[in-house]
């Protein structure tokens, strides 16, 4: 490729970081070369600058500096008020008793069950934490969670549980439930009644019932996910189940990810009846294995490879 | 409380005033002198002449919010070609930003290209000679290049105008660009 074409592509910035370097060095070959690019460069610059026009621009800047003056002077006045409110919630605080909150975080692999002072208990999954107060108010409930926990609370019609986090509001009488907030938004119901409040929309779930919050809308439909408690129990169940969905909840489970080779094809049309409890992948994995022996699996680490058995 | 706050406005106002002014002043120098190169530095690596103005109006009112430090900028010119460049570079998906830009070659290019362009061109023949060579294009070069060069349109508004695609529109200026690049070395 000549040297003209070099600089064309660079500044129409089509060069790939080969031909970047191609063009560096030639630039540094001679003064010669580095002048002919600093001319294509103020010609590049001369034919285009004027389609941006200074004056328009700085007169749209003026306008955005002024109105940001007059709002500095509104936040200030806003402030004002909302210190206002700070300083007398601060004295209503005072004047009742404190309660301090407790936030407990699982960061480990493992499953970690919390009993709170009403005796329900929450299960928290990997990367999630529960806060709550020390003592319940006698007329409501409420807790705050972040990540995927599974809650088992307990009947008190007289002080209503409310579960919030940072998208959904979850309002029961006493029912044990899932709710995920890890990649998808999701609450699964295991038993009983549960309403789900996003914004200004709620539904209402009863046994077996899912909803999944998706672009801010929250849908309800049948719960077919056999498994989304699997973590909690450590029972993996299938059903009929194809391989992909088979991998995919062994993945969630055991935290791994697949790779599937090329050469396995009907992956998808293939699928798996069984149960397993408390096992470890390896496991898991022979027992599959011997049921469906065209496929075979070896795990390296986190991963795990999925090939033909010939 | 109303009363307090309208004080502080009326108070504040006033004296800020007359630095108000003098900032003006300087910014509008700013703007006269960088706004359109940086806007070319910006659209030549992101491609697109909309996004080029955003960024460079935002660095400049970043520049604005931050003048309680202007002074301490060293090298006012590398550091609005500096931010610019980062800008664009954080707008840019992830992916093409690793192979593409984040290699040394490049940014040493684009930093031997700042430097061609950073101050205002000697006023020689080279404007008139730009002007001659143009005339020499093939029609459509020099339709697309004019409607650009001279009327100040975007390669959108022309594409518009002459019912061709933004790509078409491109694909001419570089062309004419390419010529005009060996005509004017010709005549040295």
């Amino acid at each position: 490729m000549n040297t003209n074409e070099l600089i064309d592509k660079y500044l129409t910035n089509e060069a790939t970081a080969e031909e970047h370097k191609a063009l560096l060095q030639y630039i540094h070959e001679s003064e010669e070369n580095k002048k002919e690019f600093s001319d294509a460069c103020q010609l590049w610059y001369s034919l285009h600058s004027n389609k941006f026009n200074n004056t328009k621009a700085f007169e749209k800047f003026t306008k955005q500096t002024k109105a940001k003056t007059i709002s500095l002077w509104q936040k200030l006045s806003a402030a004002a008020a909302v210190a206002t409110i700070i300083i007398i919630t601060c004295f209503s605080i005072f004047n009742k008793q404190e309660i301090n909150n407790i936030t407990i975080a699982n960061n480990e692999k493992y499953t970690k069950a919390v009993t709170l002072p009403d005796g329900s208990a929450i299960f928290l999954h990997k990367n999630s934490s529960v806060t709550y107060p020390e003592q319940f108010a006698s007329n409501n409930r409420t807790i705050s969670i972040t990540g995927n926990v599974f809650c088992e609370i307990t009947r008190n019609e007289s002080a209503p549980f409310t579960l919030t986090s940072n998208k959904l509001s979850i309002n029961v009488l006493g029912t044990s439930f899932q709710v995920n907030t890890i990649d998808s938004t999701y609450v699964i119901v295991e038993s009983g009644k549960v309403k789900v409040t996003h914004e200004n929309q709620s539904v209402t779930l009863e046994k077996g019932q899912r909803t999944d919050l998706r672009n801010s809308k929250l849908t309800s439909s049948e719960n077919t996910d056999l498994n989304f408690l699997s973590w909690k129990t450590g029972i993996l169940q299938f059903r009929n189940t194809t391989l992909p969905k088979v991998f995919s909840d062994i993945s969630r489970h055991y935290n791994c990810e697949f790779t599937i080779n090329n050469d396995c094809t009907g992956i998808a049309t293939t699928s798996l009846t069984g149960s397993y409890q408390d096992l470890k992948i390896d496991q898991v994995l022979q027992m599959i294995e011997m049921a469906i022996p065209e496929f075979h699996y070896e795990i390296h680490n986190n991963e795990i490879i999925v090939s033909t058995n010939k | 409380m109303p009363f307090l706050v309208n004080y502080f406005v009326m108070s504040r106002q006033t004296i800020k005033e007359r630095n108000h002014k003098e900032w003006n002043l300087l910014f509008q120098s700013i703007y006269e002198q960088y706004y359109a190169k940086l806007c070319v530095f910006a659209a030549s690596i992101l491609n697109n002449e909309e996004e080029a103005e955003e960024i460079v109006q935002n660095v400049i009112y970043k520049l604005w919010e931050k003048r309680d430090s202007y002074d301490s900028i060293e090298n006012l010119s590398s550091y609005l070609f500096r931010s610019v460049k980062n800008h664009c570079i954080n707008t840019i998906n992830h992916k093409k930003t690793e192979e593409k830009y984040l290699n040394e070659a490049w940014t040493e290019l684009k930093s031997i290209e700042i430097k061609s362009i950073e101050y205002p061109f000697e006023k020689d023949n080279k404007e008139e000679q730009l002007h001659s060579a143009i005339q020499t294009l093939p029609e459509r070069c020099k339709e697309v290049l004019s409607m650009s060069k001279f009327e100040g349109l975007k390669n959108k508004e022309i594409a518009e105008q002459l019912n061709i695609s933004v790509k078409a529109v491109e694909a001419n200026i570089t062309r004419a660009f390419s010529l005009l690049r060996k005509t004017l070395s010709n005549k040295k």
